[in-house]
Parts: structure tokens; sequence; C-alpha cells
């Protein structure tokens, strides 16, 4: 793709949005175009009405940027025959390549290969891991028994509460797993509203304060889980990780939702060990994160 | 033979996954974002067809037979 130097628009309503893909599909004939681009309405209308969507478009192509605040998302309907040039920006860009593990497409491999031309670097590569709803009982039972045993040595798992805010992005900000690309950007309604639909679960001691926490989004049907942290005097001993895993899970599948997703690192053996013994297995689903450092 | 062909499509798309007489398939969670646009990428390849974006809709991949007629109805064009 030609033209990296071009400039973003804002995409201004989910009219335009919608438009631009039609234009560039009827341009370019849709079967020649490839995409990462998983937008739901609702998540382009949440991006319009906060202004943070742009658009970049080219001669063989189109490129959607999402402004998260410490970085911008790219989400593309590009030519894969074609080469790309995307030039750096202001912050850095990621963009992130879903595929099913071991059966990359050829197309997305012409594609990586162009982003690396354009300075990308592969930054995570990450395996999603899932269980089903039939695990529900198990699960319960688990959480009984470690549930028990964490309150006996004074902690209890509960959903959030509003307070509790700034110390779960405290405890984020301090959790040094998480890079600028773990949270996509959320305004302080958002956080509020997350809260009061009980996306986020804590423990918290005998005094309230907060020990460890979790993020979990309850999608049409699956629940995926985020932002798992415990502070460091916690992560060794108390199951604190096991404990808001199990919960998180149970939270989902109180939703109405079938399945609980979670990501790992493809190189952390550790979480993905951990992942396992909660009950989670591979699901043959991965994401590269490619991120191109900002100018 | 069409049957046929979509059905090897969706099972490379989601291995091991029975598609046949399976309802709902978007709301029940069976085919998510990802999943669609794979699978949309897939049955313009191997079709020779274009979908639009506007034919991205629930009701159209919701069931083997809705995503024939979709493909269908676009294979005359």
């Amino acid at each position: 793709m030609h033209g990296g130097t071009a400039r973003m628009e804002k995409v201004c309503s989910l009219e335009e949005y919608y438009a631009l893909i039609r234009d560039i599909n009827e341009k370019l004939g849709a079967k020649n175009l490839f995409t990462n681009c998983y937008l739901q309405e609702g998540t382009v209308e949440r991006y319009v009405n906060l202004k943070r969507l742009y658009v970049k478009e080219f001669d063989v192509g189109l490129l959607f940027v999402s402004d998260e605040e410490s970085y911008y998302k790219g989400h593309y309907y590009w030519d894969p025959k074609s080469p790309v040039s995307v030039s750096p920006m202001e912050k850095p860009l990621l963009i992130r390549n879903v595929y099913q593990e071991g059966r990359k497409k050829e197309q997305l491999c012409l594609i990586e290969g162009y982003l690396k031309e354009c300075g990308f670097e592969l930054s995570d590569s990450t395996l999603q891991m899932g269980i089903g709803i039939s695990e529900k009982g198990k699960i319960e039972e688990k959480l009984d028994v470690r549930g028990q045993a964490l309150k006996e040595k004074g902690f209890v798992l509960r959903y959030a509460q509003k307070e509790q805010l700034s110390e779960i992005l405290a405890l984020r900000e301090a959790t040094p797993q998480f890079t600028c690309f773990t949270f996509p950007h959320t305004t302080e309604e958002e956080f509020y509203a997350e809260i009061e639909d009980r996306k986020h679960l804590c423990i918290v001691d005998k005094e309230g304060r907060l020990c460890a926490a979790t993020y979990v989004d309850f999608l049409k049907s699956y629940g995926e889980g985020n932002g798992l942290c415990v502070k460091p005097e916690y992560r060794r001993g108390y199951g604190m990780g096991t404990v808001l895993s199990y919960g998180a899970i149970l939270a989902s599948f109180k939703k109405g939702c079938r399945t609980y997703y979670a990501w790992v690192i493809k190189t952390d053996a550790v979480s993905r060990k951990f992942h396992e013994s909660v009950g989670l297995r591979l699901t043959g689903r991965a994401e590269d994160d490619w991120v191109l450092q900002k100018d | 033979m069409m049957r046929e062909k979509l059905l090897a499509i969706l099972a490379d798309v989601k291995p091991g996954f029975e598609f046949e007489g399976k309802s709902s398939l978007v709301d029940n969670g069976d085919l998510d974002s990802f999943d669609i646009i794979s699978l949309v990428t897939e049955l313009n390849e191997k079709f020779d067809i274009n979908i639009p974006v506007g034919k991205i809709i629930t009701e159209n991949f919701d069931s083997v037979d809705e995503i024939l007629k979709l493909v269908e109805s676009l294979a005359g064009e």
C-alpha cells in the first residue's frame, strides 16, 4: 500500500464508517481485501461518540485507527497483493492479527511481511484459552473450597465497588506484566458503568483494602477475562489468582455466557499452566501484536 | 455441491464443530466476529463472490441454510 503519509480523517458517524468500507469493497472487490477488523456496530458507535475513530485512505486499502490514549490501534482493509507503507505516528500503532494457530493464511503472511518492512515489530503473541458452561458445576465446587480457605485467612472475593476504582487502577499501574497495550482506553464514566455491571471482581482484606482484581467483559455469548492482577505480597501461597479466575468464569456463566475466554502470552509457560490448572484449555486461536513505535 | 463446499469451508473456519441442523449460530456464540470475518474471506475467495458489508449481518450467518442462501444470491450476480 502506498501513500503512508496520507492524512488521518476523523470518522464522524456509523454511516460514514460503513460507507468507507462499502466504497473500498466496491473499488477493489471484497474478495481482494483482507481485514483484521472485528469492530462491532456498538464499538464503532462508541468510538465515534468519543471522537476517537480515524481513517487513513489509500489507493489500495484503508486503515481505521482508534485512539486508545496511550497508543493507536489499527484496523485495516488491505489488498495483500500490494505492498503496505505505513509511517510512524505520534503514538505507537498497534496492529493485532487474529488467526488459527498453525494455519496462518497466506494473505496474513504477506501483510506481516509488509508490516516488518515498515518497521513494525512483533511485540507479543498470545493464545486463547477457554472453558465451557458444562464445567460450571466443577468450578462452583472448586470456588467453594478455595474461597473458604481464603476467607479463613481473612480475605473475601466480591464484585468491586465504585470507590475502589483508583485502587484498581493503581494496582494495574504497578503490575509490570501489563504493557501500554494491555487495556483499551476507558473513560471514568465507562469504568463506573463496568463496575455497576459487575465486570470488575476483587479480593479484599478485612479492612476492605484491595489485594487483587480482575476484569471480565460479557460479550454476546462469551465472557472474556483480562487484567488479572495480584499485589506482590499476596502472589504466593494465597491462591488469589485462582479464586479470581473461578469468580470471573462463574460471573460470565451467571450473565448467560456459554464460554469464558482468557488470553495468555505464548511464551509464558507459568501463566499457561496456571490457566490450565483453573480448567481452561487452548482453543487454537492466536493473536499477534505488531507495533510501530511513535515518530 | 454448493452445500458440501460450504460445509467444508465452515469446517475449516471452525474445526470440530457440527454446523448441520444448528440455528442461532451467532446468538449462541458458535460463530463470533472473528469467525464471521474469516468466513466472509473464505466465501468470497472460494465462491468468487463479493459479500458487501451491508450483508454481513447476524441473520445471514445464523445457520448453514442462511449462509447458503446468501452465497447463492450473490453467486448469481
